[in-house]
């Protein structure tokens, strides 16, 4: 068994676990997991030794990912410019993408974490998913350690105040069918 | 675009004197529930062992053999761009050389044209011009009529159909 495998063998599942927490569903983490161990296996030369291997492991993931969530948002956004030309009918349906996360992920701070800007959401997933130390996520998001503290601090802050508005919208729900005819 | 946090999270952290993080306890509850969260996740979905150990069969052969794609078109296109330039150049070279091909300053006259003048009915085979080709060609005597009306063109065109055994037209 040569190095490649021998690392593949021991990160894959750390790696998995990782994205797996950022996409939400198993078969988006597969293949997330497997396209980081493809680019790792290509040129394996270019981890320099500089950093743990897991850690560049984390790296070419959370990229991946990010490009990722990139080309779905540019798709969805494009989506939303049909939707708004069809029939009204048609916009009370739910997107076609909102049923690929899994129901434990949907029902988890996870769905919330996944809201929030890129940088706090992926120190919070370094941190609390995969237990890094502070260092070693600064190493990975090329940040110094005070902004990784100040990412994860006011990251679990957002995080607090999404789920207060949510449960606001949950108990007082907007009356979108209240009947307006006496206004008029 | 999503929304870059690097831009926002410049108020630090409270820290304690080792450099910790104090988190409120709200704060501490989201984060441990995050933590437990993450772990249920990873029991309820299990990364597929045997899809893992397939793959890694593959992947030496991918990354000590075959070139990748992108190098593989870089070096095609490149080759195919060198032929090209090649093939310009050759030809360049090749038309550039021939005489035929020059341009001349002064242009010679159609080739096949070989005009007389007739001046009051007198035809002066002396304005004759010789084609600069070497080349044999067939030429169409042909005659200028200036200032002659077209009932006059049509006896002129008589006279010569009837003195030559040649068919004679008019070209106005």
């Amino acid at each position: 068994m040569n190095e490649v495998e021998l690392t593949t063998q021991e990160y894959f599942p750390r790696i998995h676990r990782a994205a797996l927490v950022l996409s939400g569903n198993p078969w988006d983490a597969d293949d997330l997991a497997q396209e980081t161990f493809l680019i790792y296996a290509r040129s394996p030369e270019k981890f320099q030794g500089r950093s743990s291997i897991y850690t560049w492991l984390y790296g070419i993931l959370l990229n991946i990912e990010r490009k990722q969530r990139r080309r779905r948002g540019m798709h969805q956004q494009k989506l939303q410019v049909l939707s708004e030309n069809t029939d009204p009918a048609q916009q009370m349906a739910p997107p076609a993408e909102s049923s690929i996360e899994v129901s434990e992920w949907k029902t988890s701070l996870w769905k919330y974490v996944a809201r929030l800007p890129d940088g706090q959401r992926q120190a919070l997933v370094l941190r609390f998913s995969e237990g890094l130390r502070y260092e070693e996520i600064a190493d990975i998001l090329k940040c110094p350690v005070g902004t990784v503290k100040s990412r994860i601090f006011h990251g679990l802050a957002a995080l607090r105040n999404a789920l207060k508005g949510d449960q606001e919208i949950k108990e007082h729900p907007p009356h979108l069918n209240e009947d307006i005819n006496h206004a008029i | 675009m999503p929304f870059d946090g690097r831009l926002l999270d410049t108020d630090p952290a409270p820290l304690d004197e080792n450099g910790e993080i104090i988190f409120p306890p709200e704060l501490q509850e989201l984060a441990g529930q995050l933590t437990s969260e993450a772990n249920n996740l990873e029991k309820q979905h299990p990364f597929d062992r045997e899809l893992t150990d397939r793959d890694l069969t593959e992947r030496p052969a991918v990354a000590a053999g075959s070139t990748p794609k992108r190098w593989l078109g870089l070096i095609s296109g490149t080759v195919g761009a060198l032929l090209a330039v090649t093939a310009c150049s050759l030809l360049v070279a090749f038309f550039g050389s021939s005489p035929e091909l020059k341009p001349t300053l002064k242009p010679s006259p159609a080739p096949n044209a070989n005009t007389s003048v007739l001046n009051n009915g007198h035809l002066n085979s002396n304005t004759t011009q010789a084609s600069t080709h070497n080349a044999p060609l067939h030429i169409t005597p042909a005659m200028a009529f200036p200032d002659v009306s077209s009932p006059e063109l049509e006896g002129i065109l008589d006279v010569l159909e009837s003195s030559a055994d040649r068919t004679c037209s008019i070209s106005l």
